[in-house]
């Protein structure tokens, strides 16, 4: 048995230094979500290297916890999340395989919605139980989706990248600054295209922020508690709801494209929206594409 | 002696007494660098604030439209309140363990070979209760305790400590890392039964051992891998000691997985265990296995996965002597048809050395009402069963027999994710 044990130990010691080597030079960045991966390459620019652990397109809510992400955790030095609970169901476990404590939240390298927004909307009031849905006791996490959001994130990333590698914090407060003006310049537009999609059916609560900055209006969800699968008695009453006129578009997150949304849409007689909360797209121009699909009546 | 024994500090003193005088002066320049670069950051934020007020003045000014859009807080220095809220909101029980409890209800029907019957109709067959919080910044304590059959025990309980470099000790009480079922708690499993090439290896219950567990990640490329070495105890009575006698053994357990595109994974592992059994003297147990899974899950929550794993127990009764070899293994089909709705096929395979082959066929449906909630209806036959599954049906060894399974396994509290 000793010498098996010895030819096993001899294995994990080779395997160990066969790793694959991590370049020293730039800063490591990983995003949990397409849409803060853009920001954050925006912002980075050519000093930091961006990996982005959920595919768009996939629901942010369960992206597989597969230990292939893990990998690019291990040697983050800053991971931006949505936080507010959105990755509760797959990030501890990608962050308990990567054993980087410095990007566990707390630690200088997490940086989430909580230390970006000004205020957190959709916190549940009274007591809060599993009865009320797949609720976020925290708040609404969806806040990346709004554009003014995206600028304060752009901001407080400028400024944690800033201490990392103070010999960039020009260019990042720079990029930073550009992307606020870009912003700034096309929320006009926006807000005018905007107002013909409202007011609106959403599936999930995802686009709570949005719709709030740009005055839209949301009459009732598909799902009829957060996380929740609809059911008949539901769709009924929102169909009828729909059929008084009450909106002109049902908007859906792209993997909640499926038959009930669609048959609520033809019987509801109102137009089916999929609204993605990312798109393809390198760094801020891929984030402020995202923004104008939205605007444009999504995909 | 005595008066030299601390001679061999004397060259490492000669070497690091310089070092550290010409550090400390380093560190006063470095120190004086640090005071300027943080002055310099200071004045940038401000002057950048400054622009972006001017900025967002000249903006509001020249396009009335904008005036219902909020710009206002494009400041970061307003972040404060909101990080404040979430402080106080969630202060309060910081210091608490994650508390879960999960019951298991289970009912079945069985018809086997001379005319054995049994019939459980939604008795609370198992209740875990999951406690898990981290001790300190470098520790973590899980305990799993089970409520079954009018008894409680510990299931599991461990701590894990991450370690420098990546690696991860964990010391206690633990589902022995084997192939894929047996880590995973049953609540887990899209099917309500034991696969039977377990059941025969191990007995109806888990392999559980008592011991330390080192395991390290390694990342090679794009595939990601897992490295364990154990050391631990285990009374397992099909196994090892049939007399229930605490066993040493050790471990070691490989597994690999590698993306095949942006939904599928193909996940391989291997293990091996060896320790002493208490059936002659010195006599041995090994224990080698095999498993893979391949899932492909698509981002509209439907998707499949085949998964399987193969071990093989050789006891040894005596040095010198014939051994006797178990193998069990399994094969799982599961599809998803979306988030709620899914279904699974399994098939078994036993063999033991003396004995006719045992196969068992399963499959069924599982519906995940939430997160929180699912139930599960299966149907299982079993043929020519082996000592152990046959012992687990009440039925006499190479005997048939009918399964129809219902699972309802609910959850409260906050529980951890599983294992992909």
């Amino acid at each position: 048995m000793n010498s098996r044990v010895i030819h096993l130990f001899a294995m994990m010691v080779i395997l160990v230094c066969a790793q694959t080597p991590v370049s020293a030079s730039e800063l490591h960045i990983t995003a949990t979500l397409p849409a803060l991966g853009q920001i954050a390459q925006g912002v980075a620019g050519k000093f930091g290297e961006v990996k982005v652990l959920a595919h768009i397109g996939q629901d942010p809510h369960f992206v597989p916890p597969k230990p292939t992400l893990a990998r690019h955790l291990t040697h983050a030095d800053l991971l931006i999340a949505a936080g507010l609970g959105l990755e509760i169901g797959w990030l501890p476990p990608l962050l308990e395989a990567a054993g980087n404590d410095n990007i566990r939240p707390g630690g200088s390298g997490y940086l989430d919605g909580t230390q970006v927004l000004a205020e957190v909307l959709g916190k549940p009031q009274g007591k809060i139980t599993r009865a009320l849905g797949d609720i976020h006791p925290e708040g609404n996490p969806h806040w990346y989706i709004d554009p003014i959001n995206a600028v304060r994130l752009a901001q407080a990333l400028a400024e944690r990248l800033a201490v990392l590698d103070p010999g960039h914090a020009v260019v990042f407060r720079q990029n930073a600054a550009n992307f606020a003006r870009d912003v700034q310049a096309r929320m006009p537009g926006w807000q005018t295209a905007l107002q013909d999609l409202s007011p609106l059916v959403s599936y999930h609560d995802s686009y709570l922020y949005l719709v709030q900055r740009f005055g839209l209006k949301v009459i009732d969800f598909v799902e009829p508690k957060p996380g929740i699968e609809p059911s008949t008695a539901h769709l009924d009453m929102l169909v009828g709801e729909l059929q008084k006129g009450s909106a002109t578009t049902l908007w859906m997150e792209p993997y909640h494209d499926g038959k009930t949304a669609r048959k609520v849409c033809e019987l509801g007689h109102i137009l089916c929206r999929v609204m993605p909360d990312s798109i393809q797209g390198d760094g801020f121009a891929g984030y402020l594409h995202l923004i104008d699909v939205i605007a444009a009546g999504g995909r | 002696m005595k008066k030299h024994a601390l001679a061999w500090l004397l060259p490492c003193l000669i070497i690091l007494v310089p070092y550290y005088a010409e550090a400390a002066g380093a560190d006063e320049i470095q120190a004086l660098k640090d005071q300027i670069n943080i002055l310099i950051q200071k004045v940038e934020a401000l002057e950048a604030r400054q622009q972006q007020i001017q900025a967002a003045g000249e903006s509001k000014a020249d396009n009335p439209a904008s005036v219902g859009v909020s710009t206002a807080p494009l400041s970061v220095a307003s972040v404060t309140p909101s990080q404040s809220a979430t402080a106080q909101a969630t202060g309060e029980n910081s210091g608490n363990p994650a508390i879960s409890v999960i019951g298991t209800f289970a009912g079945s029907a069985m018809r086997g070979g001379n005319a054995v019957h049994q019939r459980n109709f939604l008795p609370m067959s198992e209740g875990e209760f999951v406690f898990g919080a981290e001790v300190d910044a470098h520790t973590r304590l899980d305990v799993t305790v089970t409520a079954a059959n009018g008894a409680m025990a510990a299931e599991e309980a461990y701590v894990t400590s991450r370690l420098p470099e990546g690696f991860h000790l964990r010391a206690g009480r633990k589902f022995i890392p084997l192939g894929r079922a047996n880590e995973t708690h049953p609540h887990a499993l899209i099917y309500a039964d034991t696969p039977n090439g377990l059941t025969n290896l191990f007995g109806p219950d888990k392999f559980i051992g008592e011991g330390v567990f080192l395991d390290h990640p390694l990342y090679i490329g794009e595939s990601a891998h897992n490295l364990l070495l154990g050391f631990f105890q285990n009374a397992n009575q099909v196994a090892f000691d049939p007399t229930a006698t605490n066993r040493f053994s050790g471990m070691g357990r490989w597994t690999g997985m590698w993306d095949l595109n942006d939904t599928a994974t193909l996940e391989l592992g291997s293990t091996y265990i060896n320790g002493n059994n208490g059936i002659a003297v010195n006599s041995r147990t090994d224990i080698l296995g095999a498993h893979l899974a391949l899932k492909n899950l698509e981002f509209d929550h439907s998707g499949w996965s085949i998964e399987g794993e193969w071990n093989r127990s050789c006891i040894g009764t005596s040095p010198g002597l014939a051994r006797t070899i178990t193998d069990g293994a399994y094969l799982l089909g599961e599809y998803d048809f979306n988030r709620n709705w899914q279904s699974f096929a399994r098939a078994d395979f036993s063999r033991m050395t003396g004995h006719q082959s045992e196969t068992a066929y399963t499959g069924g449906l599982a519906w995940k009402v939430s997160e929180f909630q699912r139930l599960t209806v299966q149907y299982k036959h079993t043929r020519n069963a082996l000592t152990e599954s046959a012992a687990r049906l009440g039925l006499a060894a190479g005997d048939s027999a009918d399964e129809a399974l219902f699972r309802w396994v609910v959850a409260i509290g906050p529980h951890g994710a599983h294992k992909y």
